[in-house]
């Protein structure tokens, strides 16, 4: 029977088959976990520590809107035990990729599987209560977690999933996503405004935009440090970005968005267009344009060259750009590059 | 037998009024009819009813004085029927129906005029018009039975001379009747009827029983006793069902009988219509179409209906009721933007206070306070309870909502909620929401709110923020003594005299019984201090 | 026409009901009591109308005429009749439609809906394999309507129905696709090497492009060797491949090399659905088996390389067996990937077939060929929008392996938006076969995609 070279082969897969899980079982017990977007495997890493083994399915600076799933997608997620992806419409691509894994515990619904964006407060709802799918993004903006805020729900609904999976790290789940919140609270409002009034205090001002404004009732502005403080010249900026990007940065840091480069979100301007935009820009006094590398450069430089404005690189995603690591060096980055470019 | 017991019970009565009006009217409508004079009784109904609506400008109530009125009613009916009864005349190069039109459209205008003279005028003359049949008692009614009965007497025992009237004018008149003295007659004793009829069922359902049967019955009868006979049966009929159909629908039964009169009359109609035809088929078809045609203009009506608004309100109704986060965050924006219907949507708002998602719940909470709705508050004290809401940004909502929102009963809820908090600051913001809100009578519940200021106060784990705040509000609601600068000496202070505590509803804090209830911030002549400002949470 | 003479209608009833309660009114003295009563007279007059009384003074011939008239009066009314219930039905549609939608249901499948339409223009007759003339048409190609839906946390479903240009004909509803798949076992715990079973009707996963629905092709014709050995009913220009019905069983090897994924199908499907086997109404009563193997691999991010093997085997009485190979490129950047990108790639067919000669009876003679076939293509995206790509195929006639096509093709494609995309393309044939020779075409289609959108299998731009 061995002498077929079919029967040879086949026999040796099916040796690789059964070999495949012993080989698992001998190494170390790591939690494999897959995410969409670099951030959430930042987060994962963050909360997880050591227990667990992440692999980030996009590259940094790839179009998640976009990005089609390529089969070793499913390789990975066929392996993994926690799937989190960031919901919201903006990875749509996550479910061809569990389907195709055949990894029943990743699907939609069971534990295994983590919606990241799960209770977070989403903006630009669309207007029309119409009932027809034109819109690309129904449920709001999905591009949360460049709001410092919204991570600290990321980061509890990934623990709590984490510990779905593994219940024996469930305790150093809890004890890393409370570090987590705290370091993230420390480095958005400083430690002497975190001792003033508590973390709960302030995110729940924060939720509702009153944070400035109650601070400088009370007295306590001075207080204020962290990313708020250092953003502080960027309260009141003007900006352009280039796809709609970012929202949920610009409300926490202050800055207005007056327009976008995309004539439409997902198409890309007509030169009749940027002529309009050009107009806009030069009445309005934009100085910023956002053009998040995952788009070309030439329409953002185009216009800064017209208008004089000066653009920002502005990386959405851990590891979009040279120094953002991880979630905490990306709002840096962000902060760094604004401010620099708002001079 | 519940249905007829049901029937009994509310229908009973006005059944009963229908019936005994519709058995003299519908005698009338005959002699209307073959007048041909149809238009008299609805210009004598709406002068009765015009004779009403003075007798109440008068000063009299119709309900409380029911024989002022009616008489009232009489006299100005009986000058209808003076009018009426000179005005038929003989050479007629104008019309007789011209006349009479006119008359009605002036007893119809000159309600009106009245209606706006005292107050619930309008309500008046609508009932005058459409009638209050479901609401006949027992002493109405016989007095409406017997004045049928009475009049009825009276025109049984002149029939004859009447009938001969009516069938035949010229010929009466040769025969050395007087035309006008017994028209004048007949239109009072009509009057009379009207009178009464009016004030129970209503100018236009009593037009409606003197007319419509007599009209039926005049199709399908030439015999006065056939006619009367189909006519007492089909006014029962309608009558009946008529009732039915508005206890069952929750409509006006005046006007719905009136419908259903002109609905059995069309009806007939086509009978008839068919039964000429010998139901051929083509006449079928004939029927059919105009039924369709009619039911195509209804149907285009119904296309034609302006889409935006309502289309909105029912579209965010449908989200309000999804369940899905995201649908009911859409139909809480839409809801907004129509304050005027929050009769409609402030039921499907109400429940989403209970919602699974936080955010939903949030907006929710901030969309009934916007509105000030009173309903909110109970659901909002519900949130308070122990465990319930889990979300701190929530709590705060609900903290906000219930002292904008005003309602005293709230407080209790508050203070054994702020008892039971576990953020410092939120703890501080119910004590304070309870001591503004609070009404008199709450003075040991209020000390509890105490002890949570006092306590956040002197934990040194709580932010500093919060401790001043507990601080800042304890010196605002409570009678503290100045002297008590630092913790340990609150916490005593507070200990010693928490027992002697009362509310003291003009100064708006907690005083020791016997002092004065100034506060610290009191004017020199020892008037109450403005309510302090509180620390906004 | 029909319309005056319903609106002719509908005026001469509105006069009808408008003069009818002057007519109800009966006749009274001239003292004209004419009331306007506040509640509406039937508009039928109470007393009947007089039928034609028979009057014995009359001469036959005016009573000959009489009802001659009254039974085009019938006839007239019975037509007018006729068009009155045809506008009402089309109001009742009218007022069914503008009703507002009923209430969404969350747990209805996701539809997508793709429409289709081509036009071509040639300098030669052509024709597909079914003796129709094509050439110099505009065809509404296809509308395609695609649900899915999970069925419970067991499996998916997947139904494509195609309505297609029946050429001629009419529309035909075809189930391009429609099966399950399974994605948990249910006494297994976890699906060995991630096992996902598909069974039903399905495109049948033998080499690249067989796989592809027409509306995710990038050019407007299936190259000669999917529509040739694997299957067409109406040619290149219509939907064709092998859709059969069976199970697929699909594996994913374990990973040896890293970054490198080996999948394998084995499906047994029901023989005889493949061009193959030569519209051989026997083939039916076997199963046929096939294989298929691929290996996909990434170098450095934007290089993304995939090689297959496919393999049919049919037993039977006039067993025939298929092979083939596939190879693809592409290269797409991580950054700006969407303005940029090169798919290159072709596939190689052999086999050897036998089938029936002369008919389709079970005695006839059996001929046996060993044909191949085989195409490449390149396709450079220019910018956000716009494509450009050329293919050559070439292949032997599987019932005369002597006798070879070849198809010399390039195409312009432009998308406004991934809904909507407008093709150009142009082709030279030449043939063998005197029918199929020396044709010029230039084609135009059109591609529509409205409703969910499902995602595109990863190598298709769009």
């Amino acid at each position: 029977m061995l002498r077929s070279p079919f029967a040879l082969v086949a026999t040796a897969l099916v040796a690789l088959a059964l070999a495949a899980p012993t080989v698992a079982l001998a190494g170390p017990k790591k939690v494999p976990v897959v995410t969409t977007l670099n951030v959430l495997a930042a987060v994962t890493k963050a909360i997880g520590g050591d227990r667990v083994a992440v692999t980030a399915l996009a590259k940094p600076n790839q179009d998640p809107h976009t990005l089609v799933a390529k089969p070793t997608y499913k390789v990975a997620a066929k392996n993994a035990r926690l799937f989190v992806e960031l919901g919201l419409g903006l990875d749509g691509w996550a479910s061809a990729v569990t389907d195709a894994s055949g990894n029943p515990d990743i699907q939609a619904g069971q534990p295994g599987r983590v919606i990241a964006s799960d209770g977070v407060a989403t903006k630009e709802l669309p207007t029309t209560l119409s009932k027809s799918w034109g819109d690309i993004h129904p449920q709001g903006n999905p591009h949360v977690w460049l709001d410092p805020v919204n991570v600290k729900q990321i980061a509890a609904n990934i623990a709590a999933g984490l510990g779905r999976v593994d219940p024996d790290g469930k305790a150093t789940y809890d004890a890393n996503l409370k570090a987590f919140q705290t370091k993230l609270d420390v480095a958005l409002y400083g430690q002497a405004l975190l001792d003033e009034y508590g973390a709960s205090k302030l995110e729940r001002l924060s939720r509702r935009n009153e944070l400035i404004d109650y601070l400088k009732t009370k007295g306590t502005y001075d207080k204020l440090g962290g990313w708020l403080k250092r953003a502080e010249p960027l309260r009141g900026l003007k900006i352009v970005t280039y796809h709609k990007t970012w929202i949920y940065f610009c409300d926490r840091f202050g800055l207005a968005i007056t327009g976008e480069i995309e004539e439409k979100p997902g198409i890309p301007p007509s030169q009749d267009y940027l002529a309009k935009l050009i107009a806009r820009i030069k009445a309005e006094g934009v100085r910023v344009l956002f053009v998040d590398p995952i788009y070309p450069s030439k329409d953002g430089a185009f216009i800064a060259g017209k208008t004089g404005a000066k653009v920002v690189a502005s990386p959405i995603d851990v590891g979009g750009a040279p120094g953002t690591g991880d979630y905490f060096a990306l709002i840096d980055t962000l902060i760094t590059r604004s401010l620099a470019a708002a001079k | 037998m519940g249905y007829l017991d049901g029937l009994i019970a509310i229908n009973g009565l006005p059944l009963l009024a229908c019936l005994g009006v519709s058995g003299i009217l519908v005698y009338l409508g005959m002699h209307v009819v073959e007048r041909k004079v149809i238009f008299v009784d609805l210009a004598l109904a709406q002068i009765a009813a015009l004779g009403v609506m003075w007798a109440i400008l008068m000063g009299y109530d119709h309900e409380a004085e029911p024989l002022p009125v009616t008489l009232y009613s009489l006299a100005f009916t009986a000058v209808g029927a003076l009018i009426f009864s000179i005005t038929r005349t003989r050479n007629e190069r104008v019309p007789h129906e011209a006349l009479i039109g006119i008359i009605y459209v002036t007893a119809t205008a000159g309600g009106l005029v009245l209606a706006d003279r005292f107050a619930l005028g309008t309500e008046a003359l609508k009932e005058l018009i459409a009638g209050r049949v479901a609401l006949v008692t027992p002493a109405i009614l016989i007095k409406l039975v017997i004045t049928c009965a009475a009049v009825g007497a009276a025109f049984a025992g002149l029939h004859r001379r009447l009938i001969r009237i009516s069938r035949d004018p010229a010929a009466a008149e040769a025969a050395g009747i007087s035309i006008r003295v017994w028209d004048f007659v007949f239109y009072l004793l009509f009057g009379i009827l009207i009178t009464q009829s009016v004030a129970v069922l209503g100018v236009l359902p009593v037009f409606a029983y003197l007319v419509i049967p007599a009209v039926a019955a005049a199709f399908l009868f030439e015999s006065v006793r056939a006619r009367l006979l189909f006519g007492w049966g089909f006014a029962g009929v309608i009558s009946l069902v008529g009732l039915e159909t508005a206890r069952a629908a929750q409509l006006d039964p005046g006007p719905t009988i009136v419908c259903l009169f002109a609905a059995a009359l069309v009806l007939l109609g086509v009978f008839l219509f068919l039964r000429a035809r010998r139901f051929a088929g083509r006449a079928i078809a004939q029927v059919a179409g105009m039924a369709a045609l009619f039911a195509a203009f209804l149907g285009g009506t119904l296309a034609f209906k302006k889409p935006q608004r309502t289309d909105e309100l029912a579209a965010a109704d449908e989200f309000a009721r999804s369940g899905d986060p995201t649908r009911m965050r859409q139909a809480l924006d839409s809801f907004r933007r129509f304050p005027d219907e929050r009769a409609r949507w402030v039921p499907l708002v109400v429940p989403m206070v209970d919602s699974p998602d936080p955010v939903v719940r949030d907006q929710a909470i901030g969309l009934l306070v916007e509105i000030r709705a009173p309903e909110a508050v109970t659901p909002l004290v519900a949130r308070l309870g122990a465990g319930v809401e889990p979300d701190d940004n929530t709590r705060e909502s609900v903290i906000r909502a219930l002292r904008a929102l005003g309602d005293p009963a709230a407080v209790p809820a508050l203070i054994a909620a702020a008892g039971r908090e576990v953020e410092p600051d939120l703890a501080v913001a119910m004590a304070v929401a309870a001591f503004e809100l609070a009404g008199a009578g709450l003075d040991v519940e209020l000390r509890g709110a105490g002890d949570v200021l006092v306590q956040v106060a002197g934990d040194d784990g709580a932010p500093r923020a919060a401790r001043r705040d507990a601080i800042d509000a304890l010196h605002a609601h409570v009678a503290i003594d100045p002297a008590a600068v630092d913790d340990a000496a609150r916490a005593a202070w507070w200990q010693a005299h928490r027992g002697e505590l009362t509310w003291s509803a003009e100064g708006h804090r907690l005083v020791l019984a016997g002092a004065p209830t100034a506060g610290p911030d009191a004017g020199l002549d020892g008037a109450p201090p403005p309510p302090s400002p509180a620390p906004a949470p | 026409m029909r319309v005056t003479t319903s609106s002719f209608a509908i005026t001469a009833l509105v006069v009808a009901v408008g003069s009818s309660p002057a007519a109800a009114q009966p006749a009274d003295a001239p003292s004209a009591t004419r009331p306007a009563p506040p509640t509406p007279t039937p508009s039928p007059s109470p007393a009947p109308p007089a039928p034609p009384v028979a009057d014995p003074a009359d001469d036959p011939a005016a009573r000959a005429t009489q009802l001659a008239d009254l039974a085009d009066a019938v006839e007239d009314l019975q037509g007018e009749n006729e068009d009155l219930r045809s506008e009402v039905d089309d109001l009742r549609e009218r007022v069914a439609a503008s009703r507002p939608p009923t209430s969404p249901n969350a747990l209805n499948p996701q539809i997508t809906a793709f429409l289709n339409g081509a036009a071509r223009f040639d300098d030669q007759p052509v024709y597909t394999p079914g003796g129709e003339r094509i050439d110099d048409r505009l065809f509404m190609r296809t509308l395609e309507l695609d649900f899915r839906a999970a069925v419970d946390p067991f499996a998916d479903a997947v139904a494509t129905l195609a309505l297609e240009n029946e050429l001629g004909e009419g529309w035909g509803a075809d189930l391009e696709e429609g099966y399950v798949v399974v994605k948990r076992l249910p006494i297994v715990e976890a699906a060995p090497l991630g096992l996902k079973l598909k069974l039903g009707r399905y495109r049948a996963p033998f080499g690249l492009a067989n796989r592809i629905h027409m509306h995710d092709l990038p050019w407007s014709t299936r190259p000669l060797p999917i529509s040739r050995f694997l299957g067409n009913e109406h040619g290149e220009l219509f939907e064709g491949g092998w859709n059969p019905v069976g199970a697929d069983a699909e594996v994913i090897l374990p990973t040896i090399v890293d970054g490198a994924v080996i999948e394998v199908n084995a499906d047994i499907v029901d023989g005889g659905d493949v061009a193959w086997s030569g519209a051989d109404p026997e083939a039916h009563r076997h199963l046929g088996y096939l294989g298929h193997g691929n290996l996909f691999f990434t170098v450095a991010d934007a290089h993304d390389v995939n090689l297959g093997v496919s393999a049919y085997a049919e037993r039977g009485a006039r067993p025939s067996r298929l092979f083939g190979v596939d190879l693809l490129y592409k290269w797409k950047p991580i950054a700006a990937g969407e303005f940029h990108s090169v798919v290159l790639g072709g596939e190689f067919m052999w086999g050897d077939r036998r089938f029936a000669r002369d008919g389709d009876a079970a005695d006839a003679p059996t001929g046996h060929t060993t044909p191949w076939a085989a195409y490449g293509f390149g396709q450079v995206q220019l910018s956000w929008h716009a494509y450009l790509g050329a293919r050559f195929d070439i292949a032997q006639d599987p019932a005369d392996d002597r006798l070879t096509t070849q198809v010399a093709a390039g195409y312009l494609s432009y998308y406004t938006s991934e809904f909507l995309r407008f093709r150009l393309g142009y082709e030279h044939r030449w043939s063998d076969l005197p029918t199929d020779d020396g044709i010029d075409s230039a084609i135009a289609e059109i591609n529509v995609v409205f409703g969910a959108h499902p995602t595109e299998p990863y190598w298709v731009n769009r």
